[in-house]
């Protein structure tokens, strides 16, 4: 043994005594999948903070936060908003039903969700490029354009998570044991909700 | 199978565990491994990233050796003075991102599995990825100063690029973000990784509480980085959209405010720089235990003052990073100065308790003690001058002068590279299957240990004599040049002191010499008498890892067989 000045052991270890049969590890992956989500939120909640502070520090400055000559139509923002909070609310009930081995009422509530998820992308890739504003043109307008496009990446995302969700679903992949993705999912797709009314918050609620 | 449900403790006295099962056979047991198989190997992806690392380490080095030169004498001309603020910029892009960023997930990505009782990763198809995008962004990094729009610089912060955009055109600048954005995304693509395997993957037994100090420290830095990384990335996003599509958000002529991309940094680079110095402090609460014979402290709260001090760090480092920004009107300089004097309560809280196991146990020296002394004393020499620039932000020894690099150097780049080698020289034999050439392992932690405090103390001096930071050449008749002289001398002392450590890596790497020459077994390979679970296992560890896991009652579950063995 090749030890030089190592630490001469003061005794030799003792043989291990073995833990418990189950030691020998194909662990469970339970859990893995919404843990996994929780901490691509929090990381994802950094950033919308991130942006909320650069919109703050830029509204800090003197003069108005919007510039004179913009301006912003509220209805399409103000529907989106309600669709977020209904696609919320029909995630939930998707996974409400999952846990109850409802398999006709959650393939039902995932559909609705998918359909308002991809009407809020739709809905925003509208907004993006139609709001008559592009990075470049001041401050509040490049803001404008990231903020919409990190809300539009996450509504993209969870559509097709969504989608992937309510195919396994439909293949009858989950039970109330087994439904981690479906739980992943609807937390992500929560956040992707409250990142829209962050930045709804931010152009149009403090940008008046 | 319940690997996971670890909600209940055991203590010491809890009754003795079920009689031993026969070892279960690896999954992969009668087929030779695929590529698939390799990539999904964490110790071959760690390996991988200490590679890279090492490469960068040898690309900063030069580039700051060639800086240390232009400063050894007064009005030398070895770079022109925008040749040398480049060089800052690539010194500390290259040493926080692309040296010691990808070497500690390395380090992590080897060991966390090993210590924590586990066989792979949480999720092992990301750390490839995590790979990826390190070499990627690091090539992107790399070429940058070589594309046409060269990179400016006032240091690692990129301000120049900031303050100056109309003087900074062309790709060179974009290349460096794009690449640092793809670093950043390896960063939390890692951090998401590592926190799930010691959450999900733990053995039985091993709380959290009772995580050894190594992958604990790793816990926290994870975490902090997942929660810092996306704000640099936000800012990286705003400042390519300023500079490649005229974004404004900086402009101040155009609504914007030239100060978001500064805040946006510190936020981030306060936390991260303690990110990389937490895992230095786990090296130490490992090690210095092993080498004394004893527990963290002499004692079973020991192990929870580090830990908690680990946390504590990790939590006020999240409100310190204004500390950096005396020149902002905005920032409330008592609250940044309070937070950043406060960090430094659980730093001191946490080396005194593991120096305290060198008073109450009984040392043995060896390279990976003497390194963790190395690390010690680069902290305890560090913790005074960052009081004072915590104090006093503005005076002399604030920001502004030599003296913010000798802390910055001192306290976390210095500290964590030194870390690191002595990770390197304690885990050699779970890396490599085999221990460093000790003399020559001693020789370089020596060389960079000496070099640091000269060169650091020589930076101190050179803060009391009021140089400015980033200073590329000063007059002949100066009094800062025996300082500067001094100072490279240690540089070069430090540089000869990273060649030797790495020969003999290398030397060990390449010749091949066994732990254990009568052939690796389980539980063999034990050089240090470990107290962690890591070194139940053969070395190098076999695919899956482990053959069977000793049940675990404490932090120290071989500590616990050894006190058992010996009655004690």
């Amino acid at each position: 043994m090749a030890v030089a000045t190592a630490p001469p052991p003061s005794s030799p270890t003792p043989a291990l005594p073995a833990a418990p049969a189950d030691v020998r590890p194909e662990l469970s992956r339970r859990g893995a999948s919404v843990l996994a989500t929780a901490m691509f939120v929090a990381a994802s909640a950094m950033a919308t903070g991130a942006l909320v502070a650069a919109a703050l520090a830029v509204d800090d400055v003197p003069g108005p936060w919007r510039p004179k000559g913009v301006d912003l139509s509220t209805y399409l923002p103000n529907m989106l908003v309600l669709t977020a909070v209904m696609s919320s609310f029909s995630a939930a009930w998707m996974l409400w039903a999952v846990r109850r081995d409802d398999r006709r009422t959650a393939v039902t509530a995932g559909g609705l969700t998918l359909l308002l998820a991809v009407a809020i992308a739709n809905g925003q890739s509208y907004l993006m490029t139609h709001a008559g504003l592009k990075i470049g043109a001041n401050a509040f307008s490049t803001l404008f354009v990231l903020f919409i496009g990190f809300h539009l990446l996450h509504a993209i995302a969870g559509v097709v998570l969504l989608g992937v969700v309510l195919g396994r679903t439909i293949a009858g992949q989950f039970s109330a044991d087994e439904h981690d993705a479906v739980a992943a999912t609807t937390l992500f797709w929560h956040w992707a909700n409250l990142v829209w009314l962050a930045a709804y918050g931010v152009f149009y609620v403090m940008g008046k | 199978m319940a690997i996971t449900d670890t909600s209940h403790e055991t203590d010491a006295e809890a009754p003795a565990a079920p009689p031993p099962e026969p070892p279960v056979p690896p999954a992969s047991a009668g087929r030779a491994p695929g590529a698939a198989d390799k990539l999904a190997d964490h110790k071959l992806i760690g390996k991988l990233h200490l590679a890279l690392a090492l490469v960068f380490l040898l690309v900063g080095g030069v580039v700051a050796m060639i800086m240390r030169t232009q400063l050894a004498a007064p009005d030398l001309d070895v770079v022109t003075n925008v040749d040398y603020t480049r060089l800052l910029t690539l010194h500390g892009t290259y040493s926080l991102f692309l040296f010691l960023l990808p070497a500690w997930i390395g380090l992590a990505t080897v060991l966390v599995p090993l210590q924590i009782g586990a066989t792979r990763l949480a999720f092992p198809r990301l750390a490839p990825l995590a790979l990826g995008l390190f070499t990627s962004g690091g090539g992107m990094v790399l070429a940058a100063p070589l594309v046409k729009g060269r990179v400016l610089g006032t240091g690692w912060t990129l301000g120049a690029l900031v303050a100056r955009r109309a003087q900074a055109p062309g790709d060179g600048p974009e290349l460096l973000m794009l690449g640092l954005m793809l670093v950043a995304g390896a960063v939390i693509v890692a951090a998401i990784n590592i926190v799930a395997t010691i959450v999900l993957l733990r053995a039985p037994g091993l709380t959290l509480r009772r995580v050894p100090p190594f992958s604990f420290s790793v816990l926290v830095s994870c975490a902090m980085l997942l929660l810092a990384t996306p704000v640099l990335l936000v800012g990286l996003g705003l400042l390519f959209a300023d500079h490649h599509y005229g974004g404004r958000v900086f402009d101040a002529g155009r609504g914007g405010n030239p100060l978001v991309w500064a805040r946006l940094f510190w936020f981030f680079a306060y936390p991260a720089m303690w990110a990389l110095v937490l895992p230095a402090f786990g090296v130490l609460g490992e090690i210095v235990p092993v080498f004394t014979r004893t527990r963290l402290g002499g004692n079973r709260a020991g192990h929870a003052m580090v830990t908690g001090a680990m946390v504590a760090i990790g939590a006020l480092a999240f409100v310190g990073w204004g500390s950096q920004l005396p020149g902002d009107p905005s920032v409330p300089r008592w609250f940044f100065s309070a937070t950043s004097l406060a960090i430094l309560g659980p730093v001191a809280v946490l080396l005194l308790t593991c120096l305290a196991s060198l008073r109450l146990g009984r040392p043995q020296l060896g390279a990976p003690l003497l390194g963790s002394l190395g690390i010690a004393s680069v902290v305890l020499l560090g913790l005074p001058g960052a009081a004072i620039a915590a104090v006093a932000p503005t005076s002399r020894m604030g920001n502004g002068t030599y003296w913010t690099v000798a802390v910055q150097h001192y306290l976390f780049f210095d500290a964590a590279t030194l870390g690191l080698l002595t990770a390197i020289v304690y885990w050699a034999p779970k890396l490599w299957g085999r221990r460093l050439p000790e003399g020559a392992a001693a020789l370089g932690l020596v060389g960079v240990i000496l070099g640091t405090h000269v060169t650091n103390l020589s930076m101190y001096v050179l803060g009391l004599q009021q140089m400015p930071r980033h200073t590329p050449r000063y007059p002949t008749h100066h009094s800062w040049q025996a300082a500067n002289v001094i100072a490279t001398a240690g540089g070069c002392l430090l540089g000869l002191g990273l060649v030797a450590f790495v020969a003999a890596a290398g030397a060990v790497i390449v010749r091949r010499r066994a732990v254990a020459g009568d052939g690796e077994t389980a539980g063999g390979g034990d050089p240090w008498q470990g107290h962690t679970l890591e070194w139940t296992t053969a070395s190098p560890p076999p695919p899956h890892n482990f053959d069977v896991l000793p049940e675990v009652r404490s932090e120290r579950p071989l500590l616990d067989l050894l006190d058992v063995g010996t009655g004690g």
